[in-house]
């Protein structure tokens, strides 16, 4: 969608036109997923993190101060969501389950092992991970990312290189 | 973003390989019809996630029995539940804030209302209190096809009542709501972004006594509005920026003449997104909070004096809540002196005179998605806030009191 198309999708979604927030679900719900999914390392509690969201997003649609950042909102709000879900489901240390079953697909073409990453993953917490998807697979700029983690633009950046050395030590020298 | 090196290409690839696992598959049209549905007794329909029943039945059974008990306990010792009603204190060299509502006597205004009342349904509302009527008053909305809803919440008895005004304002995307003292009236300021809306400003005007409704003037079209009442003008105060990040302005109506007249100002902030201002009795000013872009830092607390024209920028750190890209509320807190910020959780309050933000407790605790604090019952001297149930939080105490239980 484009700027102007989804400010008012937003709008008329947030004032409850259900083919609004139909549009606006099919736009984002993937990427919510793909946070959630993230974050938790489970696809339950991300799908049960995305719904939840959701609903959080119908009922506050109409409260989002600028419609054309409803992207950053809803993967923060997922993010939120997933991480809240974890606590209640694991209480506060969550790891993601490395050996998942059936876990032995590679793709030969990449450069990082699937179970390495995962590892690497399961060591960060659930928000870090959700900050590594939304620049390495949703592609948010610095002020989306800045706005999805409630920090300056510079210090998502900061935090984010922080991360990816982290992983960087993990995957390439441990 | 700085280009990205050979391992953060390889991490992306590795991250997309991942989250293919990741459950994407939804169907929008059949989401959407189904929360269309069943708020606001999704938990009803919603299957594997209705959570909540559970808690909601134990909150009812548990109040009932320390009702019981408090019932109980009050007969042995012969004496009759009692609540204090101290009068509100006016701004130091300022006149009162205006005649104040008392519960009548024998009134329980801490214990909760009948579960099984009638209760507003929509979830699109706007909140006043009526410190004359003892009530809130609440205008809701649920689906563009249906008009609003007025409704009032009685924080004597805890009980809702439907009202039925001749005529109601038009449906809104999203509304403002203040009691006027001075004029006895309540001001509803109705923001529409939809595409082409006839009319993006709506003013409506509500008299609880007579219960009717008067479109009234709208303001000049400005982005944020955020609506607040200045009791020493006896003047409702709108605020806002003409575009995200502009310099705010500030309009006074009167509804007595149906005038908007804009406020002086003799300085103006640095150019922040202001979501939400109160007048603050404890200091006779204006409080703002604003932030940055996006919802990022800066986070920065001013305060405006409506008598000079004179902004002045707190010093004090940064407010918890922060990085939200909802418009956050601002409630003042009379009988603690403090101004609340509202928006999901934590709620956290500013204390002008000390200068100095701090968290207060959450309503977590509560129930699943419990409601958030909507405006200050001058009456009980405490924050309300609805939902599927209604809620008390005592600033001085630090307590969330259930005047109505979810059903």
């Amino acid at each position: 969608m484009g700027n102007q198309t989804v400010a008012s999708t937003v709008a008329l979604a947030g004032a409850g036109d259900e083919a609004a927030f139909a549009q606006v679900v099919a736009s984002y719900h993937a990427d919510m997923a793909r946070v959630a999914f993230a974050a938790c390392g489970d696809r339950e509690l991300a799908e049960d993190a995305v719904q939840a969201a959701w609903l959080i997003a119908w009922k506050k649609l109409h409260s989002l101060r600028d419609p054309e950042r409803v992207r950053p909102w809803l993967l923060a709000v997922t993010a939120n969501e997933a991480r809240q879900l974890l606590r209640r489901r694991h209480g506060p240390v969550v790891e993601i389950d490395v050996e998942a079953p059936g876990d032995n697909r590679n793709d030969p073409s990449a450069g990082i092992e699937r179970l390495d990453l995962r590892r690497a993953l399961a060591h960060l917490s659930p928000d870090d991970r959700a900050l590594v998807v939304m620049h390495y697979v949703i592609d948010l700029s610095s002020d989306e990312l800045g706005a999805a983690v409630g920090a300056s633009p510079s210090a998502a950046r900061m935090r984010l290189s922080r991360i990816v050395d982290r992983l960087r030590k993990e995957l390439r020298d441990g | 973003m700085a280009e990205r090196d050979r391992f953060e290409l390889d991490l992306a690839t590795a991250l997309r390989a991942y989250l293919e696992d990741a459950p994407t598959e939804v169907r929008p049209t059949e989401l959407a019809r189904q929360f269309a549905t069943a708020y606001p007794h999704r938990r009803a329909v919603l299957g594997r996630w209705s959570f909540g029943l559970v808690p909601a039945l134990a909150w009812i059974l548990l109040l009932g029995g320390l009702l019981l008990a408090l019932v109980g306990g009050a007969l042995l010792v012969g004496s009759q539940l009692q609540r204090k009603l101290p009068a509100v204190v006016p701004p130091i060299g300022q006149p009162p804030i205006g005649q104040l509502y008392e519960c009548p006597p024998g009134s329980t205004p801490d214990e909760p209302g009948p579960v099984d009342q009638a209760r507003p349904a929509g979830w699109r509302s706007a909140t006043a209190f009526d410190r004359r009527a003892g009530r809130l008053v609440v205008v809701t909305t649920s689906d563009l096809a249906s008009g609003i809803e007025t409704w009032t919440f009685d924080v004597c008895t805890n009980t809702w009542t439907r009202m039925h005004p001749n005529r109601e304002p038009p449906n809104f995307e999203y509304s403002l709501l203040v009691y006027d003292v001075n004029s006895d009236a309540t001001i509803l300021l109705s923001v529409d972004r939809r595409p082409s809306p006839a009319i993006p400003l709506r003013v409506w005007v509500y008299d609880l006594q007579t219960d009717t409704w008067t479109e009234k003037r709208a303001p000049p079209t400005i982005a944020n509005l955020s609506l607040t009442y200045d009791p020493v003008s006896g003047l409702v105060v709108a605020a806002g920026a003409p575009g995200s990040g502009g310099a705010p302005e500030l309009w006074n109506y009167d509804v007595e003449t149906d005038a908007w007249t804009q406020i002086h100002q003799a300085n103006r902030p640095r150019p922040l997104d202001f979501g939400a201002y109160a007048y603050d009795a404890s200091v006779d000013r204006l409080v703002a909070y604003g932030d940055g872009a996006y919802g990022a830092p800066p986070y920065e607390t001013w305060l405006f004096d409506i008598r000079s024209g004179t902004w002045s920028r707190s010093a004090a750190e940064r407010p918890p809540v922060v990085g939200w890209l909802t418009r956050p509320g601002l409630v003042h807190d009379e009988a603690a002196e403090r101004t609340v910020v509202f928006m999901r959780s934590p709620l956290t309050a500013y204390d002008a005179s000390a200068d100095r933000w701090e968290i207060l407790a959450g309503p977590e605790t509560l129930w699943e998605d419990p409601p958030g604090v909507e405006v200050y019952d001058a009456v009980n001297r405490r924050l309300v806030g609805w939902g599927r149930g209604v809620v008390a939080f005592d600033l001085t105490t630090r307590e969330w009191t259930v005047l109505l239980a979810p059903r």
